[in-house]
């Protein structure tokens, strides 16, 4: 065995001891039961994205390790029948709360509430035999609630893809050649709206396309996290407030990035414009007030639209 | 002009700026409409994050290493940027990435000048800091202004006023200078728990009204002379006593107390004189003050009232007095009738001042005691935390207002998915009415 990966033994040995003393019910685990998991998620989480970890971020990932929560998971996994008549008591309401959220009725609710106990407790056999619980996922990094907040909703999305592929109603075909429709009305809207030359329509779709696309590739050459926030603001339709919960930071902060951000796009696309389509500076600009006057008016349209 | 030129072109600057990020504003929202209809599922490696991922990542819980890395695969995968979103929106994720780069934990002084200056610090600590500042301000020029009338008084005292009040102090001042310290001291310490009464104006012995005197109860029998150098040395010392200090306070006065007392008692021996000719002073001083919460401080008060009473009603024998004994001084006797009447009315004068700023203590006294009662009633402890009502919001003890607060509506999925993983938040929002501030796992919930 390597030497570092000696240390990182002693760490995670160590790391188990502190974890058992500061939790309140430990359910008589030992040292040699607790070191693989934690193991686990110091692979996943450090080792994995920077095998040279120091020795401190290490100690202090362990020590941030839900202690109670990684026990009682742990318990249940070997058997423990207290463990988990404890964690039933413990998370009925949490399981049936996010089972509510991700359901568009009570019955969905409780059937997924159910399935949920069900994946838990490894009702599912594996192809090699053995019980397929969903509970050796747990690292101890997050709260258990929140864990079984994220199983409920991608029991929910699973369960909801499956459902959908089975039957594709008539309904979702119209919205799907709706969709289609509306597509092709974009690109003719200019024409049909403004009344322009065929000339001016062409060169104007071309425009917009160059448009799109320099922003496109502009959007994709963001850092990851800017790339976020515009995924979840534009994309996704989420509040600024809720963009911000996502990233961590507070809404004003997401705000002003967001403000940045597209200051950057801005300058990027008309980089790409001019270096890559062989446009002028002046063209860009011209093109960014015409398109988004163009935009408005569809959105005064659809608003007028919807009203009626 | 120079200016002028300098703040359009900054105005016309912003406007474009604006303007600018309108447009990319709006070729985004297109940009996002049309990937949303026909954007593909992307994963990183063809998976997707698994539980433990999402709400670790939900929850602020990664390294950041690996917390980067999930961003990269979550700007591309529509479907779990979709599952943490509704992670974080139903944990109510703190942002503790945010509040951890920006400011370090300030210590103790720092810590409490903040909480003073943060937005529910001012609004309840200025207007108190305020107001004591008031007081304090007016309680040195008042201080300043008696110091000053003082020692003009003295000034204008007659030289054989000055020896009779020399012989009327040997004869009790050392025998009784326990008994006096120790009313004093009584009176410091008593607490008044009623409303200030009007007193009658123009007693002369109303310094001690200062201190949060009431009802002047009514003259009592007489009782014999032989007291009459011990009441009238503890009224020497309580009237120098109260007369320095505008306060009722009760600690930390008694020694700086004593020192007024021998200073002002040197100053005034005039008083001396005439309370130790008052037999009736001592009468009125055992007569028991039935007045309720009242102790001490107020009989002695009203033992000084009815003793400058008295001494009106017997300034003429007073008067009279050293002219019998001067057999050759109808001079001197016309010289001190005018000296008598300019030291009542100067006596006067100061007791309504003296009453005024005892009124003024009494009311200050009366609403801080309100207050303390206010602040007593408001206060419950629900689940193990402690609360405090403040102008209609229930505030934990542990709440700390440099802190963020997730605000969380009663009835709101959120809420629900809250009281779910913690039960006892749901107890406390049911048996708290109205707008709650409770710290819970090290995060402030802002509950409405």
């Amino acid at each position: 065995m390597k030497p570092e990966n000696q240390q990182i033994e002693q760490l995670v040995n160590h790391g188990a001891g502190r974890l058992l003393a500061r939790a309140a019910d430990s359910r008589s685990l030992g040292v040699e039961t607790l070191a693989p998991r934690i193991m686990a998620a110091v692979q996943k989480y450090l080792l994995r994205d920077d095998p040279a970890t120091p020795t401190a971020e290490v100690t202090k990932f362990i020590d941030e390790m839900q202690a109670d929560d990684l026990c009682l998971i742990i318990a249940c996994e070997r058997g423990d029948e207290n463990a988990w008549h404890d964690l039933v008591e413990r998370f009925t309401a949490t399981v049936r709360s996010a089972a509510r959220s991700a359901s568009s009725n009570e019955d969905a609710a409780e059937d997924l509430a159910q399935s949920i106990w069900a994946e838990l407790y490894g009702l599912r056999v594996r192809d090699d035999g053995r019980p397929a619980s969903k509970l050796a996922y747990y690292s101890g990094r997050g709260s258990l609630a929140g864990w079984l907040r994220a199983v409920v909703a991608q029991l929910a999305v699973d369960t909801f893809r499956k459902q959908s592929k089975l039957v594709q109603t008539e309904e979702d075909a119209d919205l799907d050649r709706l969709a289609r429709d509306a597509q092709l009305t974009d690109a003719h809207s200019f024409a049909a709206t403004s009344g322009p030359t065929p000339e001016q329509s062409l060169s104007n779709r071309f425009a917009q396309t160059d448009l799109q696309a320099a922003l496109s590739k502009s959007v994709q050459q963001l850092a990851a996290e800017d790339r976020l926030l515009v995924k979840l603001y534009y994309f996704d339709n989420l509040r600024l407030r809720e963009a911000g919960a996502v990233l961590g930071v507070h809404e004003a902060t997401a705000s002003r990035r967001l403000t940045r951000i597209q200051a950057d796009l801005r300058k990027r696309v008309s980089e790409i414009l001019v270096d890559e389509r062989g446009w002028t500076h002046a063209e860009a600009e011209r093109s960014f007030a015409e398109v988004a006057q163009h935009l408005e008016t569809d959105l005064e349209s659809l608003v007028r639209e919807e009203s009626f | 002009m120079r200016n002028f030129t300098f703040f359009h072109w900054q105005r016309s600057f912003e406007m474009k700026r604006e303007t600018n990020n309108n447009e990319i504003d709006l070729l985004l929202r297109r940009l996002g409409r049309r990937e949303d209809a026909g954007a593909p599922e992307a994963s990183i490696d063809g998976e997707h994050l698994d539980a433990d991922e999402l709400s670790s990542y939900a929850l602020n819980a990664l390294p950041a290493a690996s917390r980067a890395r999930y961003t990269a695969h979550l700007a591309e995968c529509s479907v779990c940027r979709k599952l943490v979103t509704e992670l974080s929106i139903s944990l109510g994720a703190a942002t503790v990435a945010e509040q951890a780069k920006t400011a370090p934990v300030p210590g103790g002084l720092r810590k409490f000048l903040a909480s003073l200056f943060s937005p529910m610090g001012l609004r309840y600590v200025a207007p108190v800091l305020g107001a004591v500042l008031v007081m304090v301000v007016g309680f040195v020029v008042l201080r300043q202004q008696r110091r000053a009338e003082k020692s003009s008084l003295v000034a204008q005292l007659p030289e054989h006023r000055v020896n009779e009040s020399e012989t009327a102090r040997d004869s009790g001042a050392k025998a009784d200078a326990p008994n006096a310290a120790a009313n004093h001291d009584e009176t410091y310490h008593n607490t008044p728990g009623k409303p200030t009464e009007p007193k009658p104006s123009g007693t002369p012995g109303a310094e001690a009204t200062r201190t949060g005197a009431g009802a002047a109860p009514p003259p009592a029998a007489k009782e014999p002379a032989t007291d009459t150098p011990v009441v009238a040395q503890r009224q020497v010392q309580e009237l120098p006593v109260l007369q320095p200090s505008t306060t009722a306070k009760p600690t930390g006065g008694g020694d700086a107390q004593k020192k007024a007392d021998e200073t002002a008692a040197k100053k005034q021996p005039e008083t001396v004189t005439v309370e130790a000719r008052n037999s009736e002073v001592k009468d009125q001083a055992r007569e028991p003050v039935k007045t309720a919460g009242r102790t001490e401080k107020f009989e002695n008060a009203d033992r000084i009232t009815i003793a400058g009473a008295a001494d009106r009603k017997n300034e003429p024998a007073n008067k009279n007095k050293p002219t019998a004994a001067a057999p050759a001084a109808g001079v001197a006797s016309v010289v001190s009738r005018g000296d008598l009447a300019r030291r009542r009315a100067e006596k006067e004068r100061e007791a309504d001042r003296d009453k005024r700023a005892a009124n003024e203590e009494e009311s200050e006294e009366t609403k801080r005691l309100a207050k303390d009662e206010k602040v007593e009633t408001e206060t419950r402890t629900v689940a193990g935390r402690r609360f405090h009502k403040q102008r209609g919001v229930w505030v934990d003890t542990a709440y700390d207002s440099a802190k963020d607060a997730t605000t969380v509506h009663r009835n709101s999925e959120q809420f629900r998915g809250l009281v779910a993983d913690e039960p006892a938040i749901r107890t406390i929002a049911e048996q708290l009415d109205g707008e709650i501030l409770v710290v819970w796992k090290g995060r402030t919930y802002r509950i409405r």
